[in-house]
């Protein structure tokens, strides 16, 4: 929200064409100052173990789809994939690393490494 | 704390989709309802979109520090035998875990905001050829770019920045950060380097960064790990401000080192130490206040002590009533009944009439003081009250809400009666001073139906939106903005019914009042 004048530029860009209503944007922007709390050092450490534990082609994907502006259907296309393929496989690394993070940070916080 | 428990796989899904890009209208009205309706989904979404996020500039951080240590270390095609860039570079190994760290912390705010699906929408086509990024743009604040300079995610050499107005701070890969502040042009070097071609920036360069450059029309700028400001004016000259640190300012052979709290003024006579002046210069994007919603929800289920009561000594939750109205009626209101079984409060009317103040002692003109909500003058607000199966009045009888200061500086609208019986308008009107100003009828309501009525102020104006809840039809109206209450630091609001000009009293059912106060607190 000190992040909504943030979102009004990237509105303004014109890239995602639909967008949330201003009362949902204030409302996740509460979840976000609530989630902020968290370290971001810790979520990135975190994040970059996790990372490390993909199988190698899972990495690759990742850097190809997240590290290049061409996008998914470029990334389909030199794949001989689809798609939809390619964005079902996205889907299924995400979760993964989104459970891997939160079981890394509840056994730190089990540890006490988290205050 | 992450929580993913109790997250259905439909709403994952849609998650995902809106990420992707995948979501066409209809999906983002549901996955917009589900997100209203439970917060923890809320957070989960937060969640993601950070993941979402993180990689990004994980997967990105990994690939340019990639590319920087090829290009220190391939020049004979050696890299691959190379040791571990820790080994052999210590210096770029700790650049480049850190500078990633510290852009994502700026960065993930940016990207954070619910449109960051660039990276899967973009149309298919050639690989995109190699790019040598040396700065991202990672904040900006009220930004107008010139033309089509809009700039998005890593920058490379040569891009000229025009920002119009606004704030925009951008981060070189050597880790200097820059704030510009529009009107300005500034063209990308290098990761370590810039030409300021008009306007402001001020620089923060960390240790690592030490000599990052800043050059301008009339000469150039070193930095020597330090903050500084430069501007440059209209005719070229340039004016250098040293926050901390060193930095030396140059032009042609001219060499002035300047440290802490030193100004110097560069043309093309040379480098002149000027009167120290730090005035102009904006060092840092503060964050615009977080706006939070204070709100009081009467649901009418509980008699709340110390609060206006009704004939049997209930509280009602509603405080004050509008200074100058009710002076008459006593400290138990005859006029209310609080039902908390049925969780609403009856309000019978009495003839009084706002235009012209008619009878105002005798007023029902109930609600609460929006200072008790955090109120302070400007903030935005609403009330709002549900009720059903409103009755029949006669000659102008009106009931609905209010804002004002005192019985004869108001902005009220609601539904009035009108000469067929059975039928209301609705309408809004200024009243400052005693007499109605302004009017807005609009829309018809009928006896008996169910209403929901809510009476704003967003950006200082002031609308009723009505909604019909039997008709199933919405209406909003707005008059002409009156700035009488515009200063005013001690606002009441609520709901009001009088017969006025008419001798019989309906009975009102008030089933819910909201009030909202949007309050600004510093940003965390």
């Amino acid at each position: 929200v000190a992040r909504l004048e943030v979102c009004n530029f990237l509105r303004s860009r014109g890239r995602q064409r639909l967008y949330f209503s201003d009362d949902l944007n204030l409302l996740l922007a509460e979840a976000q100052e609530e989630v902020a709390r968290d370290e971001l050092d810790e979520r990135r450490d975190a994040l970059a173990a996790c990372v490390a534990k993909l199988r190698q082609r899972d990495r690759q994907l990742l850097d190809e789809c997240y590290g290049h502006e061409g996008g998914v259907t470029e990334v389909a296309g030199r794949h001989g994939r689809s798609p939809q393929s390619v964005h079902n496989s996205l889907r299924r690394i995400r979760r993964a690393l989104f459970e891997c993070i939160r079981r890394t940070l509840d056994r730190r916080e089990r540890r006490g490494v988290i205050a | 704390m992450t929580t993913t428990g109790g997250i259905p796989d439909d709403l994952k899904d849609l998650i995902d989709d809106y990420l992707a890009g995948l979501l066409d209208e209809a999906g983002m009205g549901r996955l917009e309802q589900r997100l209203l309706a439970d917060a923890e989904a809320r957070r989960y979404f937060v969640a993601y979109c950070r993941l979402h996020t993180d990689l990004h500039l994980e997967v990105r951080a990994r690939q340019v520090g990639a590319r920087a240590l090829r290009s220190l270390g391939e020049p004979n095609g050696e890299a691959a035998a190379a040791p571990t860039p820790g080994a052999r570079y210590p210096r770029l190994r700790r650049l480049l875990t850190s500078w990633p760290i510290k852009l994502a912390a700026a960065a993930a705010v940016l990207l954070m905001c619910f449109g960051v699906a660039w990276m899967v929408t973009s149309p298919a086509g050639l690989p995109p050829p190699p790019r040598r990024e040396v700065a991202w743009l990672v904040n900006a604040q009220n930004c107008q770019w010139e033309g089509d300079t809009e700039p998005w995610g890593g920058m490379q050499a040569g891009t000229v920045l025009r920002v119009e107005r606004g704030l925009a701070e951008i981060q070189f890969g050597s880790g200097a950060r820059v704030v510009l502040e529009g009107p300005a042009a500034l063209e990308l070097r290098s990761g370590n380097g810039a030409r300021l071609l008009r306007g402001k920036l001020t620089a923060r360069v960390p240790g690592p960064a030490s000599g990052f450059e800043v050059l301008s029309p009339q000469g150039k700028v070193v930095d020597l790990g330090t903050e500084f400001g430069i501007s440059v004016d209209d005719d070229g000259g340039t004016n250098v401000r040293v926050f901390a640190g060193k930095v030396k300012a140059s032009a042609g052979d001219d060499l002035v080192s300047l440290t802490e709290n030193q100004s110097a003024h560069i043309d093309n006579t040379g480098v002149t130490l000027r009167p120290d002046d730090a005035s102009g210069f904006i060092r840092a994007i503060v964050p615009p206040p977080v706006i939070v919603p204070h709100a009081l929800t009467l649901d009418f289920r509980r008699p709340r002590p110390g609060t206006l009561e009704d004939k049997g000594g209930r509280g009602t939750g509603l405080t004050h009533r509008l200074p100058g109205t009710g002076d008459r009626i006593g400290p138990r209101d005859g006029n209310l009944v609080l039902d908390p079984d049925a969780g609403r409060l009856s309000l019978t009317t009495t003839d009084s009439d706002i235009n012209r103040q008619v009878n105002l002692g005798a007023g029902e003109y109930l609600g609460v003081r929006l200072a008790d909500l955090g109120f302070t003058g400007a903030e935005d607000f609403a009330v709002s009250a549900a009720l059903p199966n409103i009755p029949a009045l006669r000659g102008v009888g009106q009931f609905g809400l209010y804002a004002g200061t005192r019985g004869d500086r108001t902005i009220r609208g609601g539904v009035i009666s009108k000469a067929e019986p059975g039928q209301y308008s609705q309408f809004l009107v200024n009243n400052n001073g005693g007499r109605d100003s302004d009017a807005h009828f609009v829309g018809l309501s009928s006896v008996g139906d169910d209403l929901r009525l809510t009476l704003r102020r967003t950006g200082g104006k002031y609308s009723l939106a009505v909604d019909n809840e039997t008709a199933g039809g919405s209406t909003t109206l707005a008059i002409r903005h009156s700035d009488f209450l515009d200063d005013e630091r001690d606002l009441y609001v609520g709901l009001f019914g009088a017969n006025s000009r008419g001798e019989e009293r309906k009975t009102l059912v008030i089933k819910e009042v909201q009030v909202t106060v949007w309050t600004a607190s510093p940003a965390r």
